[in-house]
């Protein structure tokens, strides 16, 4: 791994309701790449991947220790407010959750407009048109962006996820299993916007399917009961993997 | 396949049980609803539309008279204690459903505690409690506050109505899905912020929620007995008013329904005729505000 890393996470541990999620967690994920955390279910990924942007916060007792740092900023410093944090890291989840009650437009500009990151309407209407764009969406929505969000299908409103994150400008996106709700047409389409989002941000992918990890990453991570078992490239990790753990994963042995 | 008959035989005397059951549910308040407003409309055709307007006749006359000043009453209290009872029930339950740190956890669960119980209270009590926080004051600061008066019957009527709005509110908050509020709060929104846009989520259970507390605010009694203590009057709209006793719908129904003259009784029918126009506006208004996207 020799790009610059973005986020540095030292020894993360996590419990929630007393029980220890994540058992130290040491990871560097380089600039401008997707990077995958693959593993099984229930072995941490989500949770670690909620620790990046303190979106644990929002849930009754949760217990943090260790540090992620991500572009220079220590996320668990006191000092440092969370709100800063999710604006440097945008997020795009399992289940595609375009708030129901905007349109279409609406949904993307939300986040600039409420954060004032825009001086003027047409700043506005131009930053929502470049998000749209790019998450692959403005074609097929261009003429009804005024209409509500939940009238789309599950790929383009998951697209749209996309893009509500992007026109917050993040530095880091961060994909909780975005494509295990779609079919495998629109998970395509997904997994091209990922590779064609590591141009100008870094993307860290969960997943549990080796194949879409073999597919759009750079580099993975294996996880397995909370701890981290192996980082490499991809070609390292689907064809000479060093553990045995991950070694099965791949070959489907295991998961 | 011998069986078959006598299942569905089962199954026609279980549908059968549960329409005539259902029927049975329904009857008291097509009665209530029926008889309040034949009896209503036959009493107001009598002298409309000043019925509306006119005051209770005097003792033994034969005039039919009007429900004016409860109805305005009735107006004034709902307009000076729905802002409040809103405002509290809305951000406390923001706070205690929105709480991140332990300490807010904490204080939103007692706050729910609280007033879960505050709900289950006879609000009879309640009417009697600011009687006597009044009073208690008065002694305290040897001042005089009258205890029958807008003042005391608003502030009933704050601690009987913000409960349930609360907890309405609260509830529509926790139903939000967990995806849903971790979408929010990932595009890097302060608290106010997210918790604007929950707001908006909600909007249709808000409305449900405000609908309920109007509703209790015009439909309560008991509690004004102690406090409002009404009055056959209108309210002279001076300084003055939040320290006289000022008459409601409700307060009416009640003291006309006990009285001995039947042109009284009739107008306790118009009152409760009135009440029950003024819900069923509120239900269809609140209906249509949170049809929306």
């Amino acid at each position: 791994m020799s790009r610059d890393p973005i986020i540095i996470i030292n020894d993360l541990r996590v419990r929630i309701g007393g029980k220890e999620i994540l058992k130290g967690v040491n990871l560097k994920v380089p600039k401008n790449c997707v990077f995958t955390i693959m593993g099984p279910s229930g072995s941490g990924k989500s949770t670690l991947l909620r620790s990046i942007n303190r979106i644990l916060d929002l849930y009754d007792d949760v217990e943090v220790s260790g540090d992620v740092v991500v572009d220079g900023v220590s996320v668990y410093d006191p000092k440092t407010d969370p709100i800063y944090v999710r604006r440097l890291v945008g997020m795009v989840f399992q289940i595609p959750n375009p708030l129901p009650h905007l349109t279409i437009y609406e949904n993307v500009a939300l986040g600039p407009k409420i954060n004032r990151l825009v001086r003027s309407r047409r700043e506005l209407d131009e930053l929502v048109r470049w998000a749209l764009e790019k998450a692959y969406l403005w074609d097929e929505v261009k003429d009804r962006l005024h209409v509500p969000a939940v009238k789309l299908s599950g790929g383009q409103q998951q697209r749209l996820c996309i893009a509500r994150a992007l026109a917050m400008r993040p530095k880091v996106i961060l994909m909780d299993e975005p494509t295990s709700n779609l079919d495998p047409v629109a998970t395509s389409k997904i997994e091209e916007l990922i590779i064609e989002l590591k141009n100008y941000l870094t993307v860290v992918l969960v997943t549990h399917n080796p194949f879409q990890a073999s597919r759009v990453s750079d580099y993975v991570a294996f996880m397995y009961d909370g701890t981290i078992l192996e980082v490499g490239s991809v070609d390292e990790i689907f064809t000479k993997p060093k553990n045995k753990y991950t070694e099965m994963y791949v070959t489907g042995r295991m998961g | 396949m011998r069986g078959l008959g006598i299942r569905k035989l089962k199954s026609y005397l279980m549908i059968s049980l549960i329409t005539t059951v259902s029927v049975l549910a329904l009857i008291p308040i097509f009665h209530l609803i029926t008889s309040v407003t034949l009896k209503g409309v036959e009493v107001i055709s009598r002298n409309f539309p000043n019925i509306f307007f006119d005051v209770r006749p005097i003792p033994g006359s034969k005039e039919v008279g009007g429900i004016g000043p409860y109805i305005v009453g009735t107006l004034i209290i709902t307009s000076l204690s729905i802002p409040i009872t809103l405002t509290i029930s809305v951000l406390a339950s923001l706070y205690s459903s929105e709480a991140l740190s332990r300490f807010e956890r904490s204080i939103g669960k007692y706050t729910r505690l609280f007033t879960h119980m505050l709900i289950e209270f006879p609000t009879i009590i309640i009417g009697l409690t600011v009687y006597g926080l009044l009073t208690s004051i008065n002694n305290l600061f040897n001042i005089n506050i009258p205890r029958f008066s807008l003042l005391a019957g608003t502030l009933a009527l704050i601690i009987i109505v913000t409960p349930y709005v609360y907890s309405q509110v609260e509830d529509a908050l926790k139903s939000i899905p967990s995806h849903v509020r971790e979408a929010v709060y990932s595009l890097g929104v302060t608290r106010v912020k997210a918790a604007y846009i929950l707001l908006r989520y909600i909007k249709p259970a808000l409305y449900a929620s405000i609908t309920i507390g109007v509703f209790r605010t015009i439909s309560e009694t008991a509690a004004l007995l102690f406090t409002a203590f009404g009055s056959d009057h209108y309210p002279i709209l001076d300084s003055q008013i939040l320290f006289r006793p000022i008459g409601t719908l409700t307060l009416a129904i009640y003291n006309f329904a006990l009285s001995p003259y039947e042109n009284w009784i009739d107008l306790s029918w118009v009152a409760a005729f009135t009440l029950l126009v003024m819900s069923t506006t509120l239900f269809v208004i609140s209906k249509v505000l949170s049809r929306g996207r």
